[in-house]
């Protein structure tokens, strides 16, 4: 039994948390819609992990709902984060020692995580990520900036702007002159 | 009674602690007014024997005197007086170390000799009734050497003359000085080499260092700056150059030399450079710091040279910001000298000027332009004569530079008002343009663009222009890169340096992707990349012997060479920061003439082949590479068991290793399983594990009386910790292959390449790895049905399923659906056909 004691250790963790997503709490839109969430998923959210830990979970759970007062947490926006956080809150933890961050980056996006962020409507989209950017949901934002990423991949930048709704707000002149000074990425393609 | 009780109690109190009484008034012109708290403060500038001198001043002053000892220097004159013949009074000593039970630090460098012998008694005397002491300053010689055997840790700061006659125990030739903070030396020489680098080894927390005489710089320069470089936390480095000869090489020596370090010790503050010269010299030579540019957190700078400066000397200083302190003891100098250095060092606080004559009213008006200039201070040197200026001329200088400083605010008012748009009224976009994200969030979102795109898209608006470079940190370059870059043949480095300005962050640049045909611009592009990316800390690169490939000077910054063939006069150890490393033969981590080892300290190694005939190489290897994290062998040629067994018994000798990557060629399955248990056991904090076994019967003339054998792999429970298993095995294997995993508690990610995969191997695979999360199978032969299906929708903890094959898999999509839906977590099933990939996710 003693040889089995070195490989117990770290179940508790994974089943607390497990029995803490059981845990409903409630999230406030903006708009006023109240969305209920896991505790551990919820908990992806720094800015959500920081207000339970500061209040307590027994309040959070009892009392009102977490407001979150930014614009960009419209109700469309906030179902759309916790579908994601509810779908992501029991994947492995980053393995610091063999993971650098520079793989993390240059990982392509998981084919759920692909369907879920390709939505149609622009602003949700932006909503989204603006959101979850405001709620300190790290993975989610990285979700939409490789999106983002790979719609623009390639692209013109005339193309860019129309798509994304760009103001350029260059001169011809020194739209010129950016462009001559990057000719070469233009070159022998 | 009870009153008189109270009389006595009020009477106990009265004595013994004085403060508590009811507050007293004290005449305002009194010390006594002060409580004790503020009088320990006010007496704490009280020099050590006043403290006693003063201790019976009054009850107070005893309790306040000495808690503010902390750190005490000892003089001759002290110990004298503590001798009693020529004896320490030890009882004395005793009872002064206990009146100061706060002493942290002890200094005695300025004791001379008549002292000496006494000073392990007093310091021993000392060190058991102090309990704080924490640090003792020496100055080293022969008689004070064994200080450190007895105090070695305490001792933290060391001056010597010489490093082989003061810091090595002669008897044993040990090295007395370790784990030093700060270390003084005299006097270096070529032959002190040796020991230099053991010093260093053994003081990498070194915080400053002054070596205040380096002779037979030819030979010293080279290695010195290699040892320094690795001293990474050093904060104040005085080097004194004293030359015999002075020409261009030995100027190019000094800069390599002054660069190599400056790259490397990141966080040197404080600099002070001496340049003595001894012999002949070109009378038209002029000394000139090129490389002083690298040293970009300095603050405080003193040169002294007496020979004659270019006009230029102080260019460099202009990558130098956060300079504040100058001191230039120039006895050549001339007003150019000092011109345009309000650009250069704009936070110049302080400026020193060694030699009066060197000042006239150019070189006052040039410092007068100085924005930020608090203090000027000039050196009269009474041999020269006096320079022609007067009072006016200061005055003059000191309003001058007081219109400076004002205009010098308004500007930079004027300036942040003008540049950043950003402060403006919060305008209204519309939801979905990517105009309403702030600049950080867009930086981010364009994080991850590809390095090119980046320039594709700098003009779609300003903002992007803004931000879609800061984040570029790490880049790797290609052969389409460079090939853009070419103008016929050779590089356009007007646009690489443009390039390069742009992405003014970059850390890491990788080239190991780089083919052939381009290698040889390499060096080129990374040496430009260097000058204008000032955070470039590090390169990943290949070494292969093409002609005319060199690095440059940059092998300090290399730190990663995936492939390296040994080039003639480029030996390894020239990449003294070298942590990854990957060689076809282990040889070639070995001198070719002195067969000495020369790749040490790694933390990633790959060998592409191992050999019987390397054994002993391997052994020395393991010996000095100790921190080695990750280990790959990727084949075995001519391989006996005993080299197996010896490659592994090494393996173990690892005491940090992680990740293990080992191709078995093997004729049975007996010595494997030996040789996987000795580094199971052994290494225990092995995570990842990466196993290749191909049965050599196979390979080699079969032998068809001998029945083939099947591979089991039981010693694989040995491996408590793996989290992370890829297992091929080119070979028959038994059902219970898998088995022993159930020791594997911490198993979360499997991949299986099993060339003779049956749905048995998986039967019962859910009570062993009861967290798996992440199955891989290569399914070659077909053999996933529903059997296996079942099997593995059984694992409690799986979320990702990938399984590959070649040919149409016999899986129907209401199988796969069935398995997801069945099992408790997963989440996608992926499915590679000829590298078409087809999901399934809940």
């Amino acid at each position: 039994m003693a040889d089995n004691a070195d490989h117990i250790d770290g179940d508790d963790n994974e089943d607390v948390r497990a029995q803490q997503n059981l845990i409903k709490i409630k999230l406030k839109s903006s708009e006023g819609g109240i969305y209920e969430c896991g505790l551990t998923a919820a908990k992806m959210s720094d800015l959500v992990k920081n207000m339970v830990e500061s209040l307590g979970t027994d309040a959070v759970v009892t009392t009102e709902p977490i407001i979150l007062g930014n614009e960009a947490v419209t109700d469309a926006a906030l179902k759309k984060i916790i579908e994601w956080v509810e779908f992501h809150w029991d994947d492995p933890p980053v393995d610091h020692d063999f993971e650098d961050e520079k793989d993390r980056r240059n990982e392509e996006l998981s084919h759920w995580d692909k369907q879920f962020i390709d939505v149609d409507d622009q602003a949700l989209l932006f909503d989204v990520i603006a959101a979850a950017n405001y709620m300190d949901i790290k993975g989610l934002v990285e979700v939409g900036a490789k999106h983002i990423c790979s719609k623009i991949r390639g692209k013109s930048c005339q193309e860019v702007r129309e798509m994304l709704k760009i103001t350029n707000d260059f001169t011809a002149e020194e739209e010129d002159a950016i462009h001559k000074e990057n000719a070469w990425i233009y070159a022998k393609d | 009674m009870p009153m008189e009780h109270k009389k006595t109690l009020l009477e106990t109190t009265d004595d013994c602690n004085e403060d508590n009484k009811q507050p007293q008034i004290y005449a305002k012109n009194s010390m006594d007014r002060f409580g004790d708290d503020l009088c320990q403060l006010l007496l704490s500038y009280l020099s050590l024997e006043d403290r006693f001198r003063m201790e019976c001043l009054s009850k107070q002053f005893r309790r306040t005197v000495f808690g503010s000892v902390v750190d005490i220097t000892l003089y001759n004159r002290f110990i004298q007086r503590l001798l009693i013949e020529k004896t320490i009074d030890t009882q004395l000593l005793a009872t002064i170390a206990i009146k100061c039970p706060n002493i942290e630090t002890i200094d005695f460098r300025g004791m001379i000799n008549e002292c000496k012998e006494q000073i392990p008694e007093v310091l021993r005397l000392l060190r058991d009734n102090c309990l704080n002491l924490r640090e003792v300053y020496c100055r080293f010689n022969e008689t004070t050497a064994q200080l450190s055997q007895q105090f070695g840790p305490l001792v933290t700061r060391i001056n010597c003359n010489e490093l082989s006659y003061d810091i090595v125990d002669t008897t044993s030739g040990q090295l007395l000085a370790n784990n030093l903070k700060t270390f003084e030396l005299n006097y270096y020489y070529a032959e002190d080499r040796q020991l230099f680098t053991a010093f260093v080894a053994h003081n990498q927390c070194l915080k400053s260092l002054n070596i205040l005489d380096i002779y037979d710089l030819n030979d010293t320069l080279p290695e010195l700056a290699v040892q320094l470089s690795r001293l990474t936390q050093l904060r104040e480095l005085t080097l004194g150059l004293v030359f015999d000869v002075l020409d261009d090489q030995m100027s190019a020596a000094v800069t390599q030399c002054l660069r190599t370090i400056g790259v490397n010790c990141k966080g040197l503050k404080r600099l002070t450079l001496a340049l003595t010269f001894v012999g002949l010299s070109e009378t038209t030579f002029q000394i000139s710091l090129d490389s002083l540019g690298v040293y970009r957190q300095l603050k405080r700078l003193h040169i002294r040279a007496d020979e004659i400066i270019a006009d230029l000397l102080l260019d460099p200083l202009r990558h130098c910001q956060r300079l504040t302190h100058l001191e230039l003891c120039l006895q050549k100098m001339t007003a150019n000298v000092l011109k345009d250095m309000h650009i250069k060092c704009p936070r110049l606080q302080y400026l020193f000027i060694g030699y009066f004559h060197n000042i006239d009213t150019e070189s006052l008006s040039h410092v007068s332009r100085l924005p930020a200039l608090q203090m000027l201070v000039i050196a009269n040197d009474c041999e020269a004569e006096s320079a022609d200026l007067s009072d006016n001329d200061f005055w003059d200088l000191l309003s001058r530079n007081m219109a400076q400083q004002m205009e010098h605010k308004k500007t930079s008012l004027e300036i942040t008002d003008d540049g950043n748009e950003d402060n403006k009224q919060p305008q209204i976009y519309a939801k979905n343009s990517m105009d309403r994200f702030g600049d950080d969030l867009c930086e981010l979102l364009l994080s991850y663009l590809s390095f090119e795109d980046r320039f594709r898209l700098e003009c779609v608006s300003k903002q992007f222009r803004r931000t879609v470079f800061v984040s570029v940190v790490d880049i790797t370059l290609s052969d389409r890169f460079i090939q853009r870059l070419l103008i016929e043949k050779t590089i356009d480095t007007q646009l690489l340096a443009t390039i390069a300005i742009k992405c003014p962050k970059i850390q890491i640049i990788d080239c190991r992707g780089i083919d052939r045909e381009y290698k040889e611009h390499i060096p080129e592009v990374l040496s430009i990349f260097r000058d204008n990316c000032r955070h470039l800390r590090e390169i990943y690169c290949n070494i292969w012997p093409i002609s005319g490939q060199t690095t440059g000077s940059l092998e300090a910054l290399i730190t990663r060479i995936v492939g390296f063939w040994p080039i003639q006069g480029r030996p390894l150890s020239l990449y003294h920061r070298l942590s990854h490393l990957g060689i076809i033969n282990i040889r070639f981590a070995f001198d070719c003439k002195s067969d000495q080892l020369l790749a040490k300290n790694l933390h990633k190694f790959e060998l592409k082949f191992y050999a019987d005939s390397d054994i002993d190489r391997w052994s020395a290897f393991v010996a000095q590479n100790q921190c080695l994290q990750s280990l790959a062998v990727k084949e075995f040629v001519f391989l006996t068991q005993e080299a197996v067994a010896e490659l592994c018994g090494q393996v173990l000798r690892l005491p940090h290793l992680r990740e293990l990557t080992l191709r078995l060629l093997t004729y049975s399955h007996i010595p494997i399983n030996h040789s996987l248990l000795t580094i199971g056991v052994n290494c225990k904090q092995l995570q990842r594990l990466s196993l290749d076994v191909t049965q050599r019967a196979f390979s080699i003339t079969a032998i068809p009386d001998k029945p083939v054998l099947q591979i089991a792999l039981d010693s694989l429970g040995y491996y408590r910790r793996l989290k992370w298993l890829r297992l091929e095995v080119d070979a028959v294997i038994i059902d219970q292959l898998l088995d022993p995993l159930r020791h594997c508690k911490r198993l979360t990610h499997l991949e299986l390449y099993i060339k003779e995969m049956t749905a048995n191997v998986l039967k019962n695979l859910h009570q062993y790895c009861p967290r798996l999360q992440y199955l891989f199978i290569r399914d070659m032969n077909n053999t996933i049905d529903g059997e296996c299906l079942s099997h593995i929708s059984r694992l409690p903890a799986l979320q990702t399923l990938v399984i590959d094959c070649h040919k149409d898999i016999d899986l129907l999509d209401i199988d796969l659906n069935a398995v997801l839906s069945s099992s408790p977590k997963l989440k996608t099933i992926e499915i590679r056909v000829n590298n078409e990939k087809k999901f399934y996710s809940k």
